[in-house]
């Protein structure tokens, strides 16, 4: 083959990163190379990028410039906390039950996304968290961005057979940092086990933040995944949920707030293999000023995979008249005995409601404020967790006093 | 408490209301009544601020202020209440915290302090009990899922909760059967006072009979063109609205 001459948008983004001091197997480094060599940024023509452009990452610095400190929240207080500060695991922590920091080799590149082999290439934390018995403990990874960096986590999740497991995905970016966050999730739910994913994305107001999560499920197992993307300059977030045995619950629910010129991109797949399995998926939003929202839900139920209820539903509320809305759910069904719905609005707050409450004495701020609150508090009942649903909810409270 | 002057308004260019004039004095129930198309509800609208209306001449004082000056939150921070015809159901919101909402955005209006979440449940007992409206609905998200008369004792809720110096209930008895009817009266009773006033609009004579006007007003073509007591009501239901429009014309 002849060498490629021009320079790709990935060589350019290269040049400026560092590359893993993590140990990997040539294999594993040549695939991810490969895979990178071979590929640049997505454009429009690529469906699955067609609204969402990454340009903006060649224009980042990466440099580790711009420190200022954030105003840390920590979500649990009762949790076992990882800290990771500009991608690093934090130095001077102990070791907590389940959690590996770094192990010996990290595994090989098991996707085909260019971003997710960039994470694997340049990873700065490897982090691998073990569920193995029924007690539900709590795990937070509180990713703190203080500089404008190049963060790289891999994380590995395996909740083992009839474990429980809660895990809190914590970023936290000081107020207008402009990291570029680029996150790997693998995870493992087996036979019997039940495990939720809290992840709150509270970046600074110029990072981008890509994230991708794998999920397979065994049999009977229960998975949640919730998403709060509550600020940043462009969040995309990729879930990837193949459900491979029986009688599996799946669960994914996202609330978000943009304002500002703030983009994100929420991307699901659900792939139902096998048969009797539920899975119910609930994203809302509101957007305000110019920001810009994109929503894709795929729900695949293949042939053999009979008896399966499928549920999914995007609604979105415009708050200006200059916000953006790109929603598009997809079911493809190849089985003939199933309960599947979609469904996708996008609107404005009831102006009837609104004046209605004014009528009664809220200015017409509070009256708003209280109807968003109420449009997301459908997706908050969904969240067990009372301190992640009470930090939403206390953050939904702050989007509107800023 | 109110005094509404040669009150003109259009909506998409047709002139509803064509020099409207009323007043209302404190400890006063008036009643408006009309045929369809009269203006009734118009009239209700501006009072409480609905901007889709516009007015081309007149003037409102309520309460010293310039009315149409105010927005609509600045009207009920100074004692102005619309019951309205048809109540907005709001998923998610729920009534109490909405109510306590408002309570304490008017108070804050009139530099009062919040008022504490024991003294606003022991409220909210009290008040209830004036429309028969069970606890559960009070919390319950606002006007979700409730029946027609349910909707409308809880626009009397509200008004008992809100306790307005004017209160404007807009075809408050339309949708209402004979027990929810009494009910929502018993309510209107049970808050006049002295100092507050009522402004009644209602299509039909048969809520007059459970809230007795001190006026009766017929409200016609924009205009009110006759001015009564409780004898012209009765007289209304008898003869229909065709001979205050003869009358009209006439004049």
């Amino acid at each position: 083959m002849e060498d490629v001459l021009t320079q790709t948008k990935f060589d350019i983004l290269r040049t400026r990163l560092t590359q893993t001091v993590l140990p990997l197997t040539e294999k594993a480094k040549e695939k991810a190379q490969a895979l990178l060599e071979y590929s640049d940024f997505p454009t429009r023509r690529n469906e699955a990028w067609k609204y969402t452009n990454v340009n903006g990452l060649n224009k980042l610095l990466l440099d580790d410039s711009g420190s200022k400190s954030t105003e840390l929240s920590i979500i649990s207080k009762n949790a076992q906390r990882v800290h990771v500060v500009n991608g690093h695991i934090a130095k001077d922590q102990t070791a907590l039950p389940g959690v590996k920091t770094s192990w010996n080799l990290l595994p090989e590149l098991a996707s085909e996304e260019p971003f997710d082999a960039l994470n694997l290439l340049y990873c700065t934390a490897a982090i691998e968290l073990n569920f193995d018995d029924v007690e539900n403990k709590t795990i937070e990874l509180v990713f703190e961005n203080t500089c404008n960096s190049a963060i790289s986590p891999r994380l590995f999740i395996n909740c083992k057979k009839g474990a429980k497991g809660t895990v809190i995905l914590n970023f936290q970016g000081a107020q207008d940092n402009a990291s570029f966050i680029n996150v790997s999730t693998y995870v493992e739910v087996e036979e019997n086990a039940n495990l939720s994913i809290h992840k709150i994305q509270k970046n600074g107001t110029n990072a981008f933040d890509l994230q991708r999560e794998y999920v397979n499920q065994a049999d009977n197992s229960t998975f949640t995944m919730n998403t709060f993307p509550l600020s940043g300059r462009m969040t995309r977030n990729d879930l990837i949920i193949n459900v491979n045995g029986n009688n599996c619950e799946t669960f994914m629910n996202g609330a978000y707030t943009l304002k500002g010129k703030s983009h994100c991109d929420n991307h699901t797949t659900v792939d139902h293999k096998v048969a009797h399995c539920y899975s119910k998926e609930l994203y809302k939003g509101v957007i305000d000023d110019r920001a810009t929202n994109v929503f894709n839900g795929k729900v695949f139920v293949r042939k053999d995979a009979q008896k399966i209820n499928a549920f999914q539903s995007n609604a979105n509320i415009l708050l200006s008249d200059t916000g953006t809305v790109n929603s598009k759910p997809e079911l493809e069904i190849y089985a003939d005995d199933v309960k599947c719905s979609h469904g996708s609005t996008t609107g404005q707050l009831d102006e009837e409601a609104v004046f209605y409450l004014r009528s009664r004495g809220l200015s017409e701020k509070s009256a708003k404020e209280l109807l968003v609150k109420a449009f997301l508090g459908e997706v908050l009942e969904e969240v067990e967790h009372d301190d992640v649903r009470s930090y939403v909810e206390e953050q939904i409270e702050l989007h509107f006093l800023a | 408490m109110i005094e509404i002057k040669n009150l003109h308004a259009k909506i998409e260019g047709k002139e509803i209301l064509k020099g409207l004039n009323l007043k209302v004095n404190a400890g006063e129930v008036h009643a408006i009544m009309g045929p369809n198309g009269a203006g009734k509800s118009t009239l209700a609208s501006i009072l409480a601020g609905r901007e889709e209306y516009e007015i081309t001449e007149g003037e409102v004082t309520f309460e010293g202020s310039d009315l149409l000056e105010l927005s609509t939150e600045e009207r009920a921070h100074l004692g102005l209440f619309l019951a309205f015809q048809y109540p907005v159901e709001i998923p998610g919101v729920s009534n109490v915290n909405f109510l306590r909402t408002a309570i304490n955005e008017i108070r804050d209006a009139k530099g009062e302090d919040p008022i504490s979440a024991k003294d606003f449940m022991a409220m909210v007992r009290e008040k209830s009990k004036i429309v028969e409206l069970d606890s559960s609905l009070a919390s319950r998200s606002v006007n979700e899922g409730f029946s027609g008369g349910e909707k409308k004792r809880n626009e009397i809720f509200q008004m008992a909760m809100l306790n307005p110096k004017l209160a404007v209930l807009d075809e408050t008895d339309s949708g209402l059967d004979i027990d929810a009817l009494r009910i929502v009266a018993k309510g209107v009773n049970t808050l006049k006072s002295a100092n507050n006033a009522t402004i009644v609009i209602t299509h039909y004579q048969r809520l007059l009979d459970y809230i007795v006007p001190d006026f009766v007003h017929v409200l016609y073509d924009g205009r009110i063109v006759k001015t009564g007591n409780k004898e012209l009501a009765l007289k209304l239901e008898e003869k229909g609205y065709d001979w205050i429009k003869e009358e009209t014309q006439v004049g």
